[in-house]
């Protein structure tokens, strides 16, 4: 069987950027051909090898409650600024029933990083709300909160293709009609972690970077926020709001080559180019212009000219290719967002962005450029392509509103679970024996599991990660080149991000660890498995404090839902974390003070779209699940798992499940954080080894029903 | 013109140069070597190691901080990393005193 998907319009940008407070001015300026790089201003420059940023200067935070004025991050209002422009643009004045999706690297870093390298016992003022903003999901929280919003949500990272699959991730939910209305982007502030993470790696260049350019010398970080506002079709239509472009296709893959290094072939981006084009149904022949990448380092141009070439043949010669970093610079999780609004507005206005700094164009790339100012250009169809540390590249494809597009379909199979596993203090459990209380194995690191030379540097969330995944990856029939990997984390690696900020703020920025520095984005544990494992597939990390593990799993489905992937690893890892105990118990319900130091757990679930003897259908999920949704049970022996806190009772006693038996999950010493993701692995556990033939699992605003050979 | 490098003492150097061998297999985090598997002479990037120019990165940033050394950056460095003999030299010849 197979339904129809749904267009997705896009009705509204918004963008906060070192261009302005507006999309308009932006872009605006964008195409007068200015550009955002200066001195940097936010903190210190002496002893790095490049002082150049393009920062953002004032914007409105009247949004800011003044009583929280302390615990917003950078980050949170530069989202919040853009999510409001977009919304103006959209002309949407009641926010309540948004879904929002979320991409971001270093969340509240800014404000944090000094309370992090301080030694304990002298911790700088407001140690305690700085660190309150520092999770990466709390720039969804203050949208939420701002917006009213109280649909579908979701906070994910890919590194510099985080923006970009935000937006995808909304596309999915739009086109599956689980949504109709998202606004997603991504947000990221300047801060020096990331500035002296890429000035250690070599790769900033000491003059305002130029993309393209025969004398490119890398690149120029950035900061900024975008958000485009999605909605189905028949939502634009019912609206009556003017449709700026559609986005009409996307992709989103990994290159399993290197954890900062692209791949040279430019192979799995031009696969990607091209899978995004035929979701929308489009050729090389209807394309017009091409938003790169374009960081402005010698490799990633190169590789991105290559696989352009591959995806585009001959038409290449023709397509304009502009990168918006010589003047946005490199904005990290906030870039793929940040040049999709920008597509679109090239889209709609019939405009096609310079690449700042261009002069002489490096004659090997062979692209058609944009010198100076913007070109006018009838654009019937334009891709923007994201790609980043660990190697989750993501190509979205835009149309002209008034290109008229054939009926996409999609399939409406019921996700399939072939296998689950639990880590926990030295012990793997799989499939049936997820059901018992997980106990103690040996001691011993889970890196002796792994092979040493491919494993360097790994921190313990990437050893469990990577183990856990193969653990499930053994009953995956097909090719891991299908396969993708979503891995969940509340706080990702304080603990190496501490010992890299002590070295910079104490020793100084020329000691900044260059090796350890791509593994301290919260997507490295993803990155680092997918590496390892070879998955080319989506691979990206989700960030939703302790329910990570389900937001993974309901992000993992929407994906697969979508044909992103044949199969999907869903989980969450939380390593123990001595910063996270010392600096964040105070803050928290349980910890060491409420009995004894917690372990450390990791969960996952293989999800695919074939069908296997024994395997376990996934019949319903929702990341915002209501109690008249939920499905009344069907099978006699139907057990509930939830951690039975007040939302999920609530949630269970108006729905036709409020008489079925009731379990909480068994976690003694898992860490509250991963506590979410053994219960999914425990309720799917319970109909592998006979106890139930229906299972649902409810935590927070989740819910995912699975049953026995559905 | 070229600077000769200062002549040592031949213990010393070698000691240098086993210190070097630690450092490559601490900071790269080479967990199933051991310092004395690392020959002399043998090319430490695209050879056996299987170490990249990331590791060359650290590396750089490690001897400079433990020797109180800057060595040169980009191209100008491949010389000095072409082998633990090599860089053993290139930071004998640095190294203040």
């Amino acid at each position: 069987m197979a339904l129809r998907a749904e267009r997705v319009a896009v009705t509204g940008v918004g963008v906060v950027s070192a261009l302005g407070a507006s999309a308009e001015r932006t872009f605006e300026r964008l195409c007068a051909g200015e550009s955002g790089i200066a001195a940097l201003g936010a903190f210190d420059g002496t002893d790095r090898r490049s002082t150049l940023a393009a920062e953002v200067g004032s914007f409105d935070q009247s949004f800011v409650p003044r009583a929280e004025a302390d615990r917003w991050s950078r980050s949170d209002r530069m989202a919040v600024a853009a999510a409001l422009d977009a919304l103006r643009a959209a002309g949407i004045a009641d926010a309540s029933r948004l879904s929002l999706a979320v991409g971001g690297t270093t969340g509240g870093m800014r404000e944090a990083e000094e309370v992090l390298a301080a030694e304990p016992g002298c911790l700088p003022a407001r140690a305690v709300e700085r660190l309150l903003a520092y999770p990466l999901s709390t720039s969804l929280d203050r949208l939420t909160a701002t917006l009213g919003a109280r649909a579908h949500a979701a906070t994910l990272c890919s590194a510099c293709s985080s923006g970009a699959n935000a937006l995808l991730l909304a596309a999915c939910w739009i086109a599956s009609g689980r949504a109709s209305q998202v606004l997603a982007g991504g947000t990221d502030a300047l801060c020096r972690l990331t500035f002296s993470g890429f000035d250690a790696l070599g790769v900033l260049s000491p003059e305002p970077c130029r993309p393209f350019d025969l004398s490119r010398k890398g690149l120029t970080l950035g900061e900024g926020a975008a958000f485009l506002m999605l909605e189905s079709e028949a939502s634009a239509r019912a609206r009556g709001v003017r449709v700026l472009a559609w986005l009409d296709g996307w992709s989103v893959g990994a290159e399993a080559h290197h954890i900062t290094h692209p791949e040279p072939s430019g192979e799995t981006a031009a696969r990607l180019l091209g899978r995004a084009l035929q979701r929308a149904g489009l050729a090389p022949v209807d394309v017009d212009y091409v938003n790169a990448h374009g960081t402005a380092t010698v490799q990633n141009d190169a590789a991105e000219a290559r696989a352009l070439a591959i995806a585009l043949g001959a038409e290449l010669t023709r397509i304009r290719v502009s990168s918006s970093k010589g003047q946005l610079g490199h904005t990290l999780g906030a870039a793929g967002a940040l040049e999709a609004a920008v597509t679109v507005l090239a889209v709609d206005r019939g405009l096609a962005p310079p690449t700042g700094g261009l002069v002489t164009p490096d004659p090997e790339l062979g692209l058609s450029h944009v010198v100076g100012t913007a070109e006018p250009l009838a654009i019937r169809a334009a891709l923007s392509s994201s790609f980043g540390f660990g190697g989750t590249g993501t190509v979205l494809a835009f149309t002209h509103s008034g290109r008229e597009r054939s009926e996409v379909e999609r399939a409406a199979r019921a996700p399939r679970v072939r296998s689950v596993a639990t880590l926990f203090e030295g012990s793997l459990a799989t499939d049936a024996a997820v059901a018992s209380a997980a106990s103690p194995g040996a001691r011993g690191s889970w890196l002796d599991h792994l092979e040493a030379s491919r494993s360097r540097r790994f921190d313990s969330a990437s050893a469990m990660v990577t183990f856990g995944a193969s653990a499930v990856l053994r009953r995956c029939e097909g090719a891991l080149s299908d396969v993708g990997l979503v891995a969940g984390s509340a706080y990702g690696n304080v603990e190496r991000s501490v010992a890299f900020l002590r070295r910079v703020l104490q020793r100084g920025p020329r000691f900044a660890s260059p090796a350890d520095f791509p593994h301290l984005v919260p997507s490295a544990a993803a990155g680092n498995a997918g590496i390892y494992l070879g998955l080319r597939g989506p691979v990206l990390a989700l960030a939703d404090a302790s329910t990570s593990a389900e937001s993974a799993l309901a992000v993992a489905l929407a994906l697969l839902d979508d044909g992103q992937a044949e199969s999907i690893v869903a989980g969450s890892a939380e390593p123990r974390d001595e910063v996270v105990e010392r600096l964040l118990a105070p803050l928290k319900r349980t910890g060491p003070a409420a009995g004894g130091a917690r372990g450390e757990g990791a969960s996952f679930v293989l999800v695919t779209r074939e069908r296997s003897a024994g395997d376990v259908a996934v019949t319903f999920w929702s990341d915002a699940a209501r109690s008249e949704e939920l499905p009344a049970p069907t099978a006699p022996r139907a057990l509930v798992g939830s951690p039975l806190d007040d939302a999920s009772s609530e949630l269970l006693e108006a729905s036709a499940w409020r008489r079925v038996e009731r379990r909480a999950p068994s976690v003694a010493r898992v860490p509250p954080e991963a506590a979410g993701g053994f219960g999914v692995a425990q309720a799917i556990a319970w109909i592998l080894s006979g106890e139930a033939d229906e299972t649902l699992w409810v935590s927070r605003r989740y819910a995912f029903v699975f049953s026995r050979g559905a | 013109m070229l600077r000769s490098a200062p002549v040592r003492h031949p213990v010393e150097h070698e000691d240098l140069k086993r210190s070097i061998k630690q450092l490559i297999v601490d900071e790269l985090d080479l967990r199933d070597l051991g310092a004395d598997d690392i020959e002399d002479d043998a090319p430490l990037f695209g050879g056996g190691l299987g170490l990249d120019s990331l590791d060359a990165l650290q590396l750089a940033m490690a001897v400079e901080e433990r020797f109180g050394v800057r060595l040169p950056e980009g191209e100008a460095a491949r010389p000095a990393f072409a082998s633990v003999a090599a860089l053993a030299r290139e930071v004998a010849r640095m190294r203040p005193g």
